[in-house]
C-alpha cells in the first residue's frame, strides 16, 4: 500500500520544497549531486537540509566532508528523538544542515510502513527553504515513495547502457507507483484494460500505449491519470560526461521518455567526469567548496538557480 | 483532441509545437534521428528492433512532410478537419476544408507537387540560411569534409558550372547537407540545379 498524501497542518505556513535525488543504479552520483546541489543552494542564501535516505548505505556526510553525526535518522525512527529538527547537524557551509542516515543498525535499511509514513509526514515540517532527499539505488517501495511524493524528482544517469537501463526501469516504477495512488474505481479499470488487451494478444508495450488505450476505452478516466503523471516534476542530470556527444544523451532521453511514458521529463543539465571529485572526497572536503571555479561547480550553481526560478514561478 | 492516438501526429512525434519554424523542425528532426538511431544509448532496453524501425520510418515521414511548406500546409489542414484523414468529409463550414479539398482533389496539383521537386526550401540560398542559423561556417564544413571551400560556395550560389561533372555536385551536396543536419537524399532530390537530372 502506498502512503497517502500527508495531511498538512494549516499552521505550517512556510513549508520547505522537497527535492528527491534518485536513479536506478548505484554509483551514478546521487549523493554527490545531493550534497553539492544543497551547498549550491546554500551559497545562494537558501536554508537547506539534506537528508540521507540511503539507509543502510549512507554516505552523504562523507560527500559533505563530515565524518558522521551523533544524531541520525534511526534515533528518530526508533523514537529516541521526537523532533525531526533536532536531528539536523550543521555543516561547514552556512544555511546548510544535514540529517545523517549513517547508523550501524542492522534494521535501518528495512523501514517499516509506519516509520516510512512518519518520515514522509514530517519532512515538510523541517525548518528550511529546501529539503533535499538523497535516495538509495534500486526500486524498492521505500525508495519510490519518497521520490514520488517529493515536489521535484532529480534523476542522475551516466552515459553507459547499464545506467540507462536502470534509469528507465526506475522511471517505469516511479510512474506505476504514482498511478497506484489512484482511487479504487480507476485502478479497477486500469487493471481491466491491461488484462483485456493481453487477451486480445496485444500486449501493452509502453505506458504511452496504455494511456492511449485508456483514452479509447474509458475517456472519462484518462485525464485523471495523465494529470497524476504530469504532477511528477522530473529532471534528468547526465553525470560523468566524457565526450561532447554524451551531452546529447539528455535531449535524446527526454525525447524517448515522452514517447515511451507519454510524460514529460526535463533535461536539467550535465556534469563532466572529473578526477577532482575523488580528490575532494579524499581530502574530506565538499567538491563545490574545494573547487568552486570548476566547470562542474558552475554547472551545479546553474542547475540550482534554474530549479529555484522554476519554483518561484 | 486525440493527442496520444496511434500513430502520434507529426508535431508530437518530433516534440515541437504546430507553430514551429523551419529551423525548429530541422533541429527537432536532427535530435530525433540521433535519439532513435540503431546504436543510440538513449533507447537502450526500451524498444525492440522492430519498434525502433517503425519509429524511424515515422520520423522520416514526419520530416518529409513538415520540411516542405506546401505539404505541411495540407497536412495541417487535414489535421484540423474533424474526420481524420477523410478527404471526402462532406461537412461544409470552416474555410480550411474547401482549401484542402482543392489541394488534394485536382490532379494538376499532384503533378505540380511531384515536379516541384525543385522547391524553395532546398535552394542554395535556403541551405545557406539554415547553415548560418546553425552557426556553422563554410570553413568548418570544408575542414570536416575535405571539400574545397570554393565548391561549397558554389553549392550555395547554385553555380553548377563550377563542377567538372554533375556527379561531383551531387556528391559534395550530399556531404554538405549532412554536415548541416539535413537529409542528403531529400536535398539531392530537390536541389534546383539538379532538377531534371536523374
Amino acid at each position: 500500500m502506498p502512503v497517502s498524501e500527508p495531511v498538512l497542518s494549516p499552521l505550517a505556513i512556510r513549508q520547505p520544497r522537497v527535492w528527491a535525488v534518485g536513479g536506478g543504479k548505484g554509483g551514478v552520483g546521487k549523493s554527490f549531486i545531493s550534497a553539492n546541489l544543497g551547498l549550491a543552494l546554500g551559497r545562494q542564501g537558501k536554508r537547506v537540509v539534506v537528508v540521507d535516505l540511503d539507509l543502510g548505505g549512507a554516505n552523504l556526510h562523507t560527500c559533505l566532508g563530515m565524518s558522521g553525526s551523533d544524531k541520525t535518522l534511526s534515533d528518530y525512527l526508533t523514537g529516541k528523538i521526537s523532533d525531526i529538527n533536532a536531528l539536523v547537524s550543521r555543516t561547514e557551509t552556512d544555511h546548510v544542515g544535514l540529517i545523517s542516515g549513517a547508523a550501524d543498525n542492522l534494521q535501518i535499511a528495512n523501514l517499516k510502513y509506519f516509520q516510512k509514513a512518519k518520515l514522509l509526514r514530517n519532512l515538510k515540517s523541517i525548518d528550511a527553504d529546501y529539503v533535499i532527499l538523497d535516495l538509495g539505488a534500486g526500486t524498492a517501495f521505500n525508495t519510490l515513495d519518497f521520490f514520488v511524493q517529493a515536489d521535484r524528482g532529480l534523476v542522475s544517469v551516466m552515459p553507459d547502457p547499464t545506467s540507462i537501463e536502470n534509469t528507465y526501469r526506475f522511471l517505469k516504477c516511479v510512474f506505476m507507483r504514482k498511478l497506484h495512488a489512484a482511487p479504487p474505481e480507476t485502478k479497477r479499470l486500469m487493471n481491466r484494460v491491461l488484462t483485456q488487451r493481453q487477451q486480445e494478444g496485444k500486449k501493452i508495450r509502453s505506458l504511452a500505449a496504455f494511456l492511449s488505450a485508456m483514452d479509447g476505452l474509458h475517456p472519462e478516466y484518462a485525464p485523471e491519470l495523465r494529470e497524476k503523471l504530469s504532477s511528477l516534476r522530473l529532471h534528468l542530470i547526465v553525470n560523468q560526461v566524457l565526450e561532447p556527444r554524451d551531452t546529447e544523451l539528455g535531449h535524446a532521453m527526454q525525447m524517448t521518455c515522452s514517447r515511451y511514458f507519454g510524460s514529460d521529463v526535463d533535461y536539467l543539465g550535465y556534469l563532466h567526469h572529473d578526477k577532482l571529485v575523488l580528490q575532494s572526497l579524499r581530502q574530506r572536503s565538499p567538491y563545490i567548496s574545494a573547487y568552486p571555479q570548476s566547470r562542474n561547480a558552475v554547472h551545479m550553481e546553474h542547475m540550482a538557480s534554474s530549479l529555484i526560478s522554476l519554483d518561484d514561478h | 483532441m486525440n493527442r496520444a492516438a496511434n500513430p502520434p501526429d507529426y508535431y508530437t512525434l518530433l516534440q515541437i509545437s504546430p507553430e514551429a519554424s523551419q529551423i525548429d523542425i530541422i533541429n527537432a528532426y536532427r535530435h530525433a534521428k540521433l535519439a532513435y538511431q540503431q546504436d543510440s544509448l538513449a533507447i537502450y532496453s526500451l524498444f525492440s528492433g522492430q519498434e525502433l524501425e517503425q519509429i524511424q520510418i515515422q520520423i522520416e515521414e514526419a520530416y518529409r512532410v513538415l520540411s516542405n511548406p506546401e505539404k505541411r500546409r495540407s497536412y495541417d489542414a487535414r489535421q484540423l478537419q474533424p474526420g481524420i484523414n477523410t478527404d471526402q468529409s462532406p461537412q461544409p463550414g470552416g474555410n480550411v476544408i474547401p482549401l484542402h479539398k482543392q489541394n488534394t482533389g485536382s490532379p494538376h496539383h499532384a503533378a505540380a507537387e511531384q515536379q516541384a521537386g525543385a522547391c524553395a526550401t532546398c535552394s542554395g540560398e535556403a541551405l545557406k540560411g539554415i547553415r548560418e542559423a546553425k552557426n556553422i561556417t563554410l570553413e568548418h564544413i570544408a575542414q570536416h569534409t575535405k571539400i574545397s571551400k570554393r565548391y561549397l560556395q558554389a553549392i550555395e550560389d547554385e553555380d553548377a558550372e563550377n563542377f567538372p561533372e554533375t556527379a561531383y555536385l551531387k556528391g559534395y551536396l550530399r556531404q554538405y547537407a549532412s554536415e548541416i543536419g539535413l537529409d542528403p537524399d531529400e536535398i539531392v532530390r530537390c536541389y534546383p540545379p539538379l532538377a531534371g537530372h536523374e
